[in-house]
């Protein structure tokens, strides 16, 4: 294969790797900023159909 | 589409959950991958190879639109500097702030980029040629101001700062333009933004103006994305803020 090609193959694959992992440090912090935004869910309390009750 | 609005400082009982995207940036993106696909096509199918450089000069249709968004993104920082210190809204700090970490990724890539076509056509990795040392000096400039915001103990002194970083900055980007004008350079004279008109070949044109429009959407996506981000990081900041109050 000519050298040029070889070049351009690395440079290119470079270029998008970082540019992929920056959108995915991206995409972590969104999760993380909308996770912390969430409100919990409301406490449940648990239903007693009188087999878990004591005697 | 970018998403400047102001950040609320929610209690514990106003926090709003959001999507991690909107509508608007969904299309965008798609428009953006779509855009992107066809410039990569032409860069590896259709771009003929130069006479001279061969299949080397291929770099050139990502290496010349990383650069032009490098700059349009510090010019953002510009905006965005000029803008906090005129009305210090937190908006502004934040599209700059923005604009400044996408600028450094893209410039890394175009020095990595550039290193690499030098090696296969000048023969070295690295010369100090007038644009290689302006845009290196341009590539400190904005580490400086992102450390600058993160190392300052108090945020409204560390945003003054790097506002007026962010304006003296920008000084530097004309002169990586210009360097291959004023001083003698290994770089070639500017092909397109020629006073003679594109000096190149259409289909190289074409490829060159495609991948400068996919590189340019990439840039307005990433940037909706990181000022969205910051917004709901400042919400989230506040919102703790607010609970730790009420805790009190």
């Amino acid at each position: 294969m000519d050298s040029g090609w070889l070049f351009v193959a690395v440079a290119f694959t470079l270029v998008w790797g970082t540019l992929a992992g920056y959108m995915g440090y991206l995409a972590q912090r969104a999760r993380t900023a909308v996770a912390t935004l969430t409100p919990p869910p409301p406490a449940v309390a648990p239903i007693d159909d009188g087999r878990n009750s004591a005697p | 589409m970018l998403t400047l609005e102001s950040a609320p400082a929610p209690g514990r009982a106003q926090r709003v959950a959001e999507p991690t995207a909107l509508r608007g940036a969904r299309v965008l993106g798609g428009i953006t991958a779509l855009t992107m696909l066809v410039a990569v096509a032409m860069t590896f199918f259709y771009a003929p190879p130069d006479l001279v450089q061969g299949q080397a000069q291929r770099i050139f249709y990502f290496h010349v639109p990383l650069a032009w968004v490098a700059y349009l993104a510090f010019f953002v920082v510009l905006v965005g500097s000029i803008g906090y210190l005129w009305q210090r809204q937190e908006r502004w700090d934040r599209l700059a702030a923005a604009s400044a970490e996408i600028g450094l990724v893209l410039t890394s890539l175009v020095l990595i980029s550039g290193s690499m076509w030098g090696k296969t056509i000048w023969g070295t990795w690295w010369s100090w040629d007038p644009r290689l040392t302006a845009t290196l000096v341009l590539w400190f400039i904005y580490v400086g101001y992102t450390m600058v915001r993160a190392l300052t103990t108090e945020p409204a002194r560390g945003r003054r700062l790097a506002a007026v970083l962010g304006i003296v900055g920008f000084l530097d980007v004309p002169i990586v333009h210009q360097s291959v004008v004023w001083w003698r350079s290994l770089h070639p004279a500017p092909v397109v933004l020629n006073a003679a008109g594109p000096q190149l070949p259409a289909p190289m044109l074409a490829t060159l103006l495609v991948s400068l429009l996919a590189y340019t959407l990439l840039y307005g996506f990433l940037l909706q994305w990181r000022v969205r981000i910051a917004r709901l990081e400042a919400q989230a900041t506040a919102g703790r803020l607010q609970a730790a109050l009420e805790d009190r």
